[in-house]
């Protein structure tokens, strides 16, 4: 019984915390959506739609928060996901997301291929540098014959800066 | 019944044109390799998939991209049942008896049946979309915009709260996707909305970005370092260890048929997808066995139901996506705005606008499900050696290709940086234990429930009464108040009891 109620204290500090994530966003659409008209019942404006889903949201959000200070848990424990982020693998593959939009924007889809899967690749706790390099020059080759040559993407496949 | 056997010999004339039958087998062929693959999910592969079909002819584009869907739940069983890695949803309930059975080393007879009841499961299913889809088309021609808007609640509503989670957070986040889907400029006013003064964003959010953000970069970030490498127990499977016993099979088709009927229900049922049949036809096998005990230690029934009703609920579910234009969840969300780009209008006039697409379709399902077979009962040696690829090769592959299919979409890389931001809204989401899959329904669905909803007021003259004036839309309405209320109830009477099996956790962290 401890256990069960030692782990329920982080649900519910989650659920507040998503409960009031979800009222500020709804309070957020509601006042960007009046900025747009709101027009009349018989011939809306564009602001009335957006106006209903964040009042909406905003409502959802209290009782989110309520139901978790009430105990009756709202989200099951069900899935063993990990409190705080794998730090490594946030940054590397956040960095190889990165690496690809910028080596693509200055030279190409190769270069961004290699460079995408050869940060990310370094994410991995049991990644080695060699290893990262040859998947990733494995990629670039298979990656630039299939959308380069054969999908045809539209994008210069290698260019000098 | 008789034109619809005439229209379906018409569609195989489609689908088996060489151009056709070459996608199909493309499209079930990848979906196969990513059901059996941990930690590439069907969703985010279709959305790799969707821009490289915006170039191609629209009967090729949906077969393979159709293929991709019920070709990776052949896959999936081979996961749960032979590592218990619950990595694919439906899949994750067929892990409490089939592991057991892999471990009493009959996870070869485990996988046989599940491909068996695949085929009664999915054969079931094709059925049902031939005959049903076009009664349904027929009864939906007559609906008007507030019918329509009624009907997407309904569809909003039970994919928010029929999921697995909180059904609270659930709406919460069919409102956020339906938001996401109204950013850009108004159709109406040319008013831009959301796009807080981005010009990129004035085109609307892009679908592909979106998909793959909550489905592919999220999940990586949440899975990185956190999937074990797998040990795969006897790797060495051949076909003739697929073949269940006369024993195991009397036990095991009278759970499939049943499996199959709770799948073609849930089907019916729009928001349910075949998750959830998967786990209420386990319900329901154990409830009226004679030894519901037994179940958990390797039950033939076990598979066997849970694994027809999947199929036959995934073939089902789509019959509201090609007969109305309402997907049931997520998945068939991404078809319908696949089809949205192929300039194809889903709804009820889709069946007799564009035969070539429906009858085309149903008929790839008979010859997709044939090549399932063929591909996995003997190679299923190949697709279990696939499962001891690691973790760490997988993701930065997919990753890179999360990206070209982003940038491919509108060649624009403006777009890959809006997956990564809805990545890291999609984990920050799933670490508050929101379930992300309906984010995507209201994406799709909310701009077109917009439009359904203001045609209906400008009808009317601005009088809501006429979404309770009208009976069909009245009825709609009134299921929606029944489920919200049956939420509520079951809340408040069986707080804390768990409804559902519970399964091993997802990701499994080796110390």
């Amino acid at each position: 019984m401890s256990l069960a109620a030692g782990r329920a204290a982080p649900g519910k500090r989650r659920d507040i915390l998503s409960g009031l994530l979800c009222l500020a966003a709804g309070l957020g659409a509601l006042v960007e959506a009046r900025s747009y008209s709101i027009g009349s019942l018989s011939q809306l404006g564009p602001g009335f739609y957006p106006a209903i889903l964040g009042g909406l949201l905003a409502l959802v959000g209290v009782l989110i928060t309520v139901s978790a200070f009430a105990g009756t848990a709202a989200s099951e424990p069900d899935e063993a996901l990990p409190d705080a982020p794998d730090w490594r693998g946030w940054f590397c593959i956040t960095a190889g997301v990165l690496a690809f939009i910028g080596l693509a924007w200055v030279s190409g889809l190769a270069p961004a291929i290699f460079g995408a899967v050869l940060v990310a690749a370094l994410g991995d706790r049991g990644a080695t540098l060699r290893g990262g390099l040859l998947l990733a020059l494995g990629m670039a080759i298979v990656g630039t014959i299939l959308f380069g040559y054969l999908l045809g993407i539209n994008m210069p496949l290698w260019q000098m800066p | 019944m008789s034109t619809a056997l005439v229209d379906l010999w018409h569609g195989f004339a489609v689908a088996l044109q060489p151009d056709n039958l070459i996608w199909c087998f493309v499209g079930v062929l990848i979906g196969n390799l990513v059901g059996v693959l941990p930690g590439l999910g069907v969703l985010s592969t279709v959305s790799i998939l969707l821009p490289l079909t915006f170039g191609m002819k629209s009967v090729p584009a949906i077969l393979m991209l159709a293929g991709i869907f019920y070709g990776a739940q052949y896959g999936g069983a081979i996961c749960s049942i032979l590592l218990n890695l619950p990595v694919h949803p439906p899949h994750a309930v067929t892990c409490l008896d089939g592991f057991p059975l892999t471990k009493q080393g009959r996870g070869g007879t485990a996988l046989g049946i599940s491909i068996l009841a695949a085929c009664i499961g999915a054969a079931f299913g094709i059925v049902e979309m031939t005959f049903f889809a076009p009664v349904v088309a027929r009864f939906a021609l007559d609906f008007g915009p507030a019918e329509i808007c009624s009907l997407m609640l309904l569809g909003l509503l039970a994919g928010a709260t029929l999921a697995r989670g909180s059904p609270l957070k659930g709406i919460a986040m069919t409102l956020f996707g339906q938001m996401l889907g109204l950013a850009g400029v108004d159709m109406n006013t040319g008013t831009p909305r959301f796009t807080f003064g981005v010009l990129n964003l004035y085109d609307g959010v892009e679908l592909v970005a979106l998909a793959l953000g909550l489905f592919g970069i999220a999940e990586f970030l949440k899975s990185v370092n956190r999937v074990a490498p797998m040990h795969v127990s006897g790797a060495r499977l051949g076909f003739r260890d697929l073949l269940p016993s006369r024993r195991e099979l009397r036990e095991g088709v009278p759970a499939m048929v049943r499996g199959t009927l709770v799948g073609s229900l849930c089907a019916m049922v729009p928001g349910t997808g075949p998750t959830i049949a998967s786990f209420v036809a386990y319900a329901v096998e154990k409830k009226i066995s004679r030894t519901p005990e037994r179940f958990g230690t390797g039950m033939i029934a076990g598979v066997a139901s849970p694994e027809a009703s999947t199929h036959s609920s995934v073939q089902g579910d789509f019959i509201p996506t090609m007969s109305m234009g309402i997907p049931g969840d997520s998945g068939m969300a991404l078809l319908l705005g696949a089809l949205l780009i192929q300039g194809i209008t889903p709804g009820p006039l889709l069946i007799s606008e564009h035969p070539d697409i429906f009858w085309g379709l149903i008929a790839s399902f008979w010859v997709g499900n044939i090549l399932l077979v063929l591909l996995n009962v003997p190679l299923i040696g190949i697709w279990v050696r696939l499962l001891a690829i690691p973790y760490r090769v997988l993701y930065p592959c997919a990753l890179c290709f999360v990206c070209i299919g982003v940038y491919s979409a509108k060649n624009s890389l403006f777009e890959v940086g809006e997956t990564l931001v809805f990545g890291m809204i999609g984990y920050g989401l799933i670490m508050l234990r929101f379930q992300v899959a309906p984010i995507l329904l209201g994406f799709v669905l909310g701009p077109r429930m917009e439009e359904n909803f203001r045609n209906a007021l400008a009808i009317s003259g601005g009088n809501l009464a006429i979404f309770v004036a009208h009976p069909i839309s009245a009825v709609f309405l009134a299921l929606c108040v029944i489920l919200l209320a049956a939420q509520v109830y079951a809340r408040f009477a069986a707080r804390g009891r768990a409804v559902l099996p519970r399964t091993p956790p997802v990701s499994q962290v080796e110390d």
